[in-house]
């Protein structure tokens, strides 16, 4: 739900939004000359992450700042709004700039994941599946997730009982090699399934996706202790973690481990995570 | 004169291993980067504790008792070597004896 609120004297009139991801709510005051058109193109690429105005329960508020004028979209950015003259460009620093502050937000509580996360559809298990930018986590959503209910394609959340909170944020996909915006694209576009209720982590793996990489996937286990160490330059703020590394190690446990995956496809994936999330799982 | 030492502020957890092969490293976390430490580090910063300045004759009459003497007979000169090593990583710090100190 989408509920238009007053304006910004001088800016006219705009729209308050919230997005709601690991477990926690941002308002978007949308502004500027062009905010309906920025109003549009946000209810379609974070549909699935808006939730309705609570008021008071919404908790901190992002002004995002679309408008013609460099000296409007200047004075917006040296006040902290996330803006632009032109919607692509401002789309796509939206997308960090709200993750950012749900990360921050969610920081010493959460252990929060670079991964994608795709729950099985009948177990419920997540598969949380790391990799650093741009090695494979938004093309392995985008071929597994039809079937895999979608959670994340950038930041797994997982709590202190091992479930993972849901942020299903635009998919970042880069239109073109080279291109230096990523276009969001909407999770209901591409047609990405729906989680299931209360995931919780099922396995935990480092993508290593290679072009020569071995048509069925290589797996290795990984100890404990150096999981940890290979997983926490993968993380956000795990240092203000209580007993970071006893959190951490716990969701390793909980997932069985962690296993890193060298492949070429995604598509290989899936026979690897049925196994380690479907009903023959543990 | 041994000095002391004692686990330093920077440390934010340490997680040992399960002591069985292949799983008997330590990890550390210093600051926000983990460290992977050798079975023998690992040992040594379990016997630093985190209670304060600590003898570090007593960390080596631990590591004795663990491991047996070593080859020259020196536990002490190879105990502060490598809680020296552990000093660069920011695990631990040494101080010499202070007045005061039993």
């Amino acid at each position: 739900m989408i509920v238009p609120a007053g304006g910004v004297p001088g800016q006219g009139p705009g729209h308050d939004v919230v997005v709601a991801g690991l477990g926690t709510r941002l308002g978007l005051r949308l502004r500027g000359r062009h905010a309906d058109a920025l109003h549009a193109a946000v209810g379609e690429a974070w549909a699935r992450c808006l939730v309705p105005p609570v008021g008071a329960g919404d908790g901190p508020a992002l002004e995002v700042v679309l408008d013609p004028r460099d000296e409007v979209v200047a004075a917006a950015r040296g006040r902290g709004a996330t803006a632009a003259t032109d919607l692509p460009t401002l789309l796509h620093h939206l997308s960090p700039a709200v993750t950012l502050r749900l990360l921050e937000a969610r920081a010493g509580e959460l252990v929060l994941l670079h991964a994608c996360a795709l729950a099985h559809p009948t177990t419920g298990r997540v598969a949380v599946l790391v990799a650093p930018s741009g090695t494979g986590k938004t093309t392995t959503t985008r071929t597994l997730g039809a079937r895999w209910g979608y959670l994340s394609d950038e930041t797994a959340g997982v709590d202190a009982d091992g479930r993972v909170l849901a942020y299903p944020k635009p998919l970042s996909v880069i239109p073109a090699p080279g291109a230096a915006l990523k276009e969001q694209v909407a999770p209901d576009a591409l047609g990405l399934a729906r989680p299931p209720v209360a995931p919780v982590v099922g396995a935990l793996a480092v993508l290593e996706r290679h072009p020569d990489g071995p048509e069925v996937p290589e797996v290795e286990e990984v100890p404990v202790v150096r999981a940890l160490a290979e997983l926490a330059g993968q993380t956000s703020s795990l240092a203000r973690t209580p007993r970071p590394l006893h959190r951490l190690a716990a969701v390793v446990e909980r997932a069985g481990g962690l296993r890193r995956v060298r492949y070429r496809e995604a598509a290989t994936l899936e026979p690897l995570l049925d196994a380690w999330c479907g009903e023959g799982a543990r | 004169m041994s000095g002391r030492v004692r686990r330093t502020g920077r440390v934010r957890d340490v997680y040992p291993g399960t002591g069985d092969a292949g799983h008997d490293e330590t990890a550390v976390m210093v600051d926000a980067t983990v460290l992977v430490l050798s079975p023998l580090a690992g040992v040594l910063v379990e016997l630093v504790g985190d209670d304060g300045w600590v003898p570090v004759a007593t960390v080596a009459a631990g590591l004795v008792e663990r491991f047996g003497a070593p080859p020259d007979g020196d536990a002490l000169a190879g105990t502060r070597t490598a809680l020296a090593d552990l000093a660069e990583q920011g695990v631990v710090e040494l101080r010499d004896e202070v007045a005061g100190d039993a």
